[in-house]
């Protein structure tokens, strides 16, 4: 039996593809977020403080559970 | 976008009270909270006997098990946001405009001439909507248009009151148009 199929490996192979599912399918929220802020969105200022937080918070929760699961890589 | 017609001028713009918003998001916040808070139930109590949780391991598990959590929750405060942000009445110097966002594809756009309103009724659904001055605002339009209905508006007087002003000042400029015409 090949090594990603026994123990941890196996669990952290599958811990890295969903943490990438997961970060498609947050670019891809993301563009359609930011798709509908720009184009219906009145007030510039607040559609671009928006994009900040919302950019800001995704980035810094990807680098912990990515950092998290390097630890047990 | 919106696109205004000719002349048309944009008098003043509302949506939903900020409350519904925090309340949405306060579900979500105890929903952030409530595994953390469990995580400690389990390392007090020891509820799960011969579990290792907390190894270092165990730990790094548990705190990208969280993040992927906080990702999910976050992207959900953001669909919340569009929702509240990009759900608003217009008030122009011709017309009402009702645009509604209904999830991220759903995009409904609805609007009234101020001649055509007939009654506009005002609804506060309770006490906390009286100290926070918000509630639901109905206008009945003449004709086959439906019953236009905004619910938890903030500040419900105010916009009654400029509709109102505006409904006066288009029927007035109406009547204007008919004199001249019968005159000349």
């Amino acid at each position: 039996m090949s090594p990603i199929f026994s123990g941890l490996t196996f669990k952290i192979s599958y811990a890295w593809l969903g943490l990438g599912v997961l970060l498609v399918v947050s670019a891809i929220l993301t563009v359609i977020y930011f798709y509908h802020w720009r184009k219906y969105g009145m007030n510039t200022g607040v559609v671009v403080l928006t994009e900040v937080l919302y950019l800001i918070v995704i980035a810094v929760l990807f680098m912990i559970a990515g950092l998290a699961l390097g630890q047990i890589t | 976008m919106i696109t205004f017609q000719a002349g048309e001028q944009l008098i003043y713009k509302i949506r939903k009270h900020w409350l519904v918003f925090a309340v949405e998001v306060a579900v979500l916040g105890l929903l952030a909270v409530i595994p953390a808070l469990l995580l400690v139930f389990i390392y007090r109590l020891g509820v799960i006997p011969g579990v290792e949780f907390f190894t270092q391991i165990g730990l790094a598990w548990i705190v990208f098990g969280y993040s992927l959590w906080l990702i999910i929750l976050t992207h959900l405060v953001a669909l919340i946001w569009t929702d509240y942000y990009l759900d608003v009445w217009l008030v122009t110097n011709q017309r009402v405009i009702d645009v509604e966002q209904l999830g991220l594809f759903h995009r409904q756009i609805a609007s009234f001439r101020l001649d055509l309103i007939q009654d506009i009724k005002i609804l506060i659904p309770g006490f906390l909507a009286t100290v926070l001055k918000y509630g639901n605002l109905h206008i009945q339009t003449a004709g086959d248009f439906r019953e236009f209905k905004i619910k938890s508006v903030a500040n419900p007087y105010r916009l009654k009151e400029i509709i109102e002003r505006e409904h006066h000042r288009a029927r007035a400029e109406l009547q204007k148009v008919t004199v001249v015409n019968n005159i000349s």
